[in-house]
Parts: C-alpha cells; sequence; structure tokens
C-alpha cells in the first residue's frame, strides 16, 4: 500500500485513480468544504509537555522490552537483562513500561529502583533504598535484619494486597550492583518465592552487565546468574528511516493536553499541521541530517541514534520555529542540520566512543 | 508493510519518504494514523497503520506508609496484640513504636517516652485516631482494644500482665476478654488462661515497654517464641 502524503495539484478531495497502484485517501467532505481545524492554542508554549520534557517516545526497542516483560508474566519466564549504551533512553524506557503495565495489568505490583554508587557497600544502605523504593515510612532507622524484615512485610503486603503473586522488580544502572548486593537483592527474591510469589527482575543497565555476568559466571556464581542474568536484551537505538517514521509519526498522533485533538505537531505548527503538514515526512530529513553529522566525524562505526539526540533534535526544531509557523511552511534540511549540530550528537559519541580500548570502535551489532 | 510518499511540485513526482513504519502498539487497537488534508476522521480515511505512541509518565514514587496487612485484624484484638503485630511487620523497637502512637497532646510525653513502661488498659496516652489510620480499620474496632474502655470494670479487675490462650496467641490472636480477671477460659479453645511463659514462667507485663516489644511475640527472658504460626507462607 502507498499512501500519499500532502497534496497533489489539482486534485485536492479526491485521490483516487491518481497513479496506478496508489492507494490514496478519500475525504468524505462535501467538495470545496474544507473543515479546518482551529489554530489558535489552548495553552502557552512553555506549559507543553514537550517543553517540560516529561515524555517517554517509545522505540521499537522499548516496544520489544515491553513484550518480553507481557511474554514472562503470561508464561511464567524469568527476567531479563536490558543494556545499551547511555543516553539511549534505558531509564526512559522503565519509566514508559512501568506506566504501561499500570494500565494493562493494574493489579501487579512493581517496584522500580535506582542502583546507587558507594564507595563503601553496606546492606543497611541497600535495604534502606528499597524500603524507600517501595514507599516505607522508616526507611532510614534500625538494625539491618529490622530492615530486612521490614521489606519483605512491605512487599508482602503490596502484593497481598493486589491479590496477583507477582512482583516486578527493575533495578536501573545495575551495573553498580557487585556480588555482595546481589546476594541481598537473592534473600529477597528467595524469602517472596517462600511465601509463594513470584519474582521478576529486570536488570537494566550499560554493556558493563554483560561483563559482569561473564565474571559471575566465570567464578561460578550460577546462583544469581541463574535467577537474574539469564536472558538478556540489547536495548538499540533507532536503526532506520523507518524508525525515525514510527517516532515521529507519535509526535502527528499524541496529544497534549490529554483528551484534546492537539497532537504535538498541530500544537507546535497550527498552521501547516491545518495545511496537511505531518512531521513523519521529515523523517528522511532528520536521518540524513545526521547521517551527514555521523559520516563528517568518520565515525567507523553505522549509525545508531540515541533516543535523547533525536529528541532533542525535534524539539529543537519544533520549540524554536513555532513562531514562523504558517500555511506552507516546511522544515527544511538546514534548519535540520542545525538541530543535529545543537543537540550535541556529534560531540558526546566521540567522547563515549574515545574511552574504548583497540579493537572496538563502535556500538555492537548483534 | 506501508509506503509512505509525498507529491512533489518540483520534480512533478512520488518521492518516497519511508517504506515501513513499524507497528508498536499491536496488543491494543492500532492507533488511527489517517492522513487528510483536514481532520476528518471517518471510517474510510482510517489506516490501520500503528505509531507510536507518546505516553506521558505519571509520577512513580508511592507515598510512604507503614506496612500492615489487613488479614491480621480480626476486629476483637487487644492493643497489645496489634501493637505487637505493627511492631513485627514494621521492623520497630518500643521506643519507635511508643513514638509513633503516644499522643503529641499528652502531658510529660517526652518523660514517657524516656520511661517508656505505658500501661495498655487504658488508652490515656495513646492517640486512638493515629491507631485507626495506622491499622486500616475504624474507631469502634480501635476502643475494642482496651479493656478499660470497652467493659464496665474496675482496674483492678483486669490483669497487669498478660494474660493468654496458647491457640489463640500462636495465630497472634489475643484479645480484651482475657484481660478480665474473671474470665478463666478461652471461649473460643475453652482453654484455662496463662499468665506466664510456658518455658520459663516469667509474666510478660501487659505494658508498652522494651521486654515485650522489642521482639514481639517472644519472651524476653527465654526467647520463646508465643506465635510461631503467625506469618507463616
Amino acid at each position: 500500500m502507498i499512501v500519499l502524503l500532502g497534496k497533489i495539484p489539482g486534485r485536492h478531495y479526491n485521490y483516487r485513480e491518481i497513479l496506478p497502484g496508489v492507494t490514496a485517501l478519500k475525504s468524505s467532505a462535501p467538495r470545496g468544504r474544507l473543515v479546518k481545524p482551529a489554530t489558535q492554542r489552548t495553552i502557552e508554549i512553555k506549559t507543553h509537555l514537550l517543553v517540560r520534557k516529561n515524555y517517554v517516545v517509545p522505540t521499537p526497542s522499548i516496544d520489544g522490552f515491553y513484550e518480553r516483560i507481557r511474554k514472562c508474566i503470561a508464561y511464567g519466564l524469568s527476567g531479563s537483562m536490558l543494556y545499551g549504551h547511555p543516553r539511549f533512553g534505558k531509564t526512559s524506557a522503565v519509566r514508559y513500561v512501568v506506566n504501561m503495565l499500570a494500565a494493562e495489568f493494574p493489579k501487579i505490583v512493581t517496584l522500580s529502583f535506582l542502583c546507587l554508587k558507594s564507595k563503601t557497600r553496606s546492606e543497611a544502605a541497600f535495604f534502606s533504598h528499597l524500603l524507600e523504593a517501595a514507599g516505607h515510612s522508616q526507611a532510614h532507622s534500625g538494625a539491618i535484619s529490622r530492615k530486612r524484615s521490614r521489606l519483605l512485610n512491605k512487599l508482602l503486603e503490596r502484593v497481598e494486597r493486589s491479590g496477583e503473586h507477582l512482583l516486578i522488580l527493575f533495578a536501573d544502572e545495575a551495573q553498580r550492583l557487585d556480588i555482595n548486593e546481589y546476594e541481598w537483592l537473592r534473600d529477597v527474591y528467595d524469602e517472596l518465592d517462600r511465601h509463594g510469589v513470584r519474582v521478576l527482575v529486570f536488570l537494566i543497565g550499560q554493556p558493563d552487565l554483560r561483563n559482569q555476568k561473564n565474571a559471575l559466571q566465570e567464578s561460578r556464581q550460577t546462583q544469581i546468574v541463574g535467577r537474574f542474568m539469564t536472558h538478556e536484551i540489547p536495548f538499540r537505538g533507532l536503526l532506520s528511516v523507518d524508525d525515525v517514521a514510527t517516532c515521529l509519526a507519535g509526535y502527528d498522533e499524541s496529544c497534549f493536553p490529554p483528551s484534546t485533538d492537539w497532537t504535538y505537531t498541530r500544537f507546535f505548527m497550527p498552521h501547516a499541521y491545518a495545511a496537511g503538514y505531518r512531521l513523519v515526512s521529515e523523517a528522511r530529513s532528520l536521518w540524513e541530517a545526521f547521517q551527514d553529522a555521523h559520516d563528517t566525524a568518520r565515525f567507523t562505526f553505522e549509525l545508531e541514534l540515541p533516543m535523547k539526540y533525536f529528541t532533542q533534535a525535534v524539539e529543537l526544531v519544533l520549540i524554536k520555529n513555532a513562531e514562523h509557523d504558517r500555511t506552507d511552511y516546511r522544515i527544511s534540511a538546514a534548519l535540520w542540520h542545525d538541530a543535529v549540530l545543537e543537540s550535541n550528537y556529534v560531540s558526546a559519541q566521540e567522547s563515549l566512543w574515545s574511552r574504548l580500548p583497540d579493537g572496538l570502535s563502535g556500538p555492537e551489532v548483534s | 508493510m506501508v509506503t509512505v510518499a509525498r507529491w512533489t511540485q518540483r520534480t512533478g513526482s512520488l518521492v518516497i519518504i519511508a517504506k515501513r513504519i513499524k507497528p508498536l502498539r499491536r496488543r491494543t487497537e492500532p492507533v488511527p494514523w489517517h492522513i487528510t488534508d483536514s481532520q476528518i476522521n471517518t471510517p474510510t480515511a482510517r489506516r490501520k497503520i500503528s505509531a507510536a505512541r507518546i505516553l506521558v509518565p505519571a509520577t512513580a514514587a508511592i507515598p510512604a506508609t507503614y506496612c500492615w496487612r489487613d488479614s491480621w485484624l480480626t476486629g476483637f484484638d487487644s492493643v497489645f496484640a496489634l501493637l505487637s503485630k505493627f511492631a513485627l511487620l514494621n521492623g520497630l523497637t518500643a521506643r519507635e513504636l511508643a513514638t509513633l502512637v503516644v499522643s503529641t497532646r499528652c502531658q510529660g510525653r517526652t518523660r514517657l517516652l524516656d520511661e517508656l513502661d505505658l500501661d495498655l488498659r487504658d488508652s490515656a496516652v495513646i492517640d486512638r485516631n493515629k491507631l485507626v489510620r495506622l491499622f486500616h480499620t475504624n474507631a469502634q474496632v480501635i476502643s475494642r482494644g482496651f479493656v478499660l474502655d470497652t467493659f464496665p470494670v474496675r482496674p483492678s479487675e483486669c490483669a497487669k500482665v498478660l494474660r493468654y490462650c496458647p491457640d489463640c496467641l500462636t495465630f497472634g490472636w489475643h484479645f480484651s476478654l482475657f484481660q478480665l480477671t474473671f474470665v478463666h477460659r478461652c471461649p473460643i479453645h475453652q482453654l484455662v488462661l496463662r499468665d506466664f511463659c510456658a518455658a520459663c514462667k516469667t509474666r510478660v507485663p501487659y505494658r508498652l515497654a522494651a521486654s515485650a516489644f522489642d521482639n514481639p511475640f517472644i519472651c524476653s527472658h527465654c526467647q520463646a517464641d508465643f506465635a510461631p504460626s503467625l506469618g507463616e507462607p
């Protein structure tokens, strides 16, 4: 199927039979009567979510991660280990799946926590941190044994109240965990298991996680690898124009404020949107802008676009050009190039890959 | 497989923009992605192409609360049993527990907390509203927990040490009724009520004190477990 974007001159409201094999859209509005959407914004630009950056665009990787969780819930599989490079949107992925789980399985208890970096590992601090994440009023006082039982009881209470015998744990920045912390986590896991609660643990972290797994395997710590690290999911950036188009289409589809018909694209370019302009048509320009920057910097690896720089470029373009909006406004290739430059994609990639030892020239392709 | 194309005026031809848009939300009804000049949303204009649905994450922070299990509440529990279970679930010491439940309006609060020896037969110094919130219940259930508030008896008719039915306490059950000195048997099990630890004959004071609440349901003298079946899976 081929879907047409925009107008073909002279054929405004009936696109059928334009070219052989082209399926085009036919409007049901009577000829000559165009229902135009309102172009006056209902809220100020600075209050929009895009400006406050409080939104998550699901990528194919995030979707794959969520699918895996659904599979684990449905078929009783064990948790996974999700690894990816910094700025690829792993933390956003966790926020996304936690919210999606709350919507799709409102009864399932989830607990997400950030693994902290500390010079000295302390069991008391570890359990305090988990208690805080689990929502206990008395997270910091008392002996270790008291904290441990507090945590266990708190988790059991939440699970019991939910009516499901399932708890999903998300450990973000899991590469910071050391063997002792894995053992403490395992204690919680085993104790909950003894009470008939199935625990799914998802470790989310940088590629170091895989090295950790290897090291644990080498030292025969199979009790940890078997519980937490059996399944691996690589977390990828955007890999093609199609991925970019999928994400850009999100801006054309999703609305803010919710329950209105103000899509993100329409909000920033109401006149152009009313005239049929959609951000998805910029997919190739945006990808090429990143590709150019990538080639100019002479990176030897294939372009794999981290979400951070993608959203930053889109935000820059939309916010900066909101004032230029008019019916025939289009984002030029030069504007995309500037946005890519300003998103600091190249310098960030340089600093990331310059740390790598010889022989590793870029992101791994699995 | 969907191809998205745009007509270009300059070259007079179709330019392919994207060959395939990956469907992202297969499990629910696909997001209609209709591309029309106007915003007319008719079934004929809908196309089954999915777009990434942007999500606005809700705040992840869970409000901090104390732990309590509603299944551990019978509705007739004594305040001794309720506070013991609460201390057990939340890993609290007697002092932490007292700080939480002693009314902030009672006189000499600091001294009471220092001495840590509070009579649990009446609710003179206990914040009953706080207990209602902590145990997710109502004022009536809490008031049943205090023997002198529930029964029209003299203080001398209420035991100052814990009197319990061994079978009831195995499951963590203890009722205000047991503290009445003229009640000799458990109405449920018909067992004679005990006022000492079966193992070491030590009496447990019916007071919020470190000896009884630092390790709830455990004899402070011989470490015998009064409620072995409480909290078992």
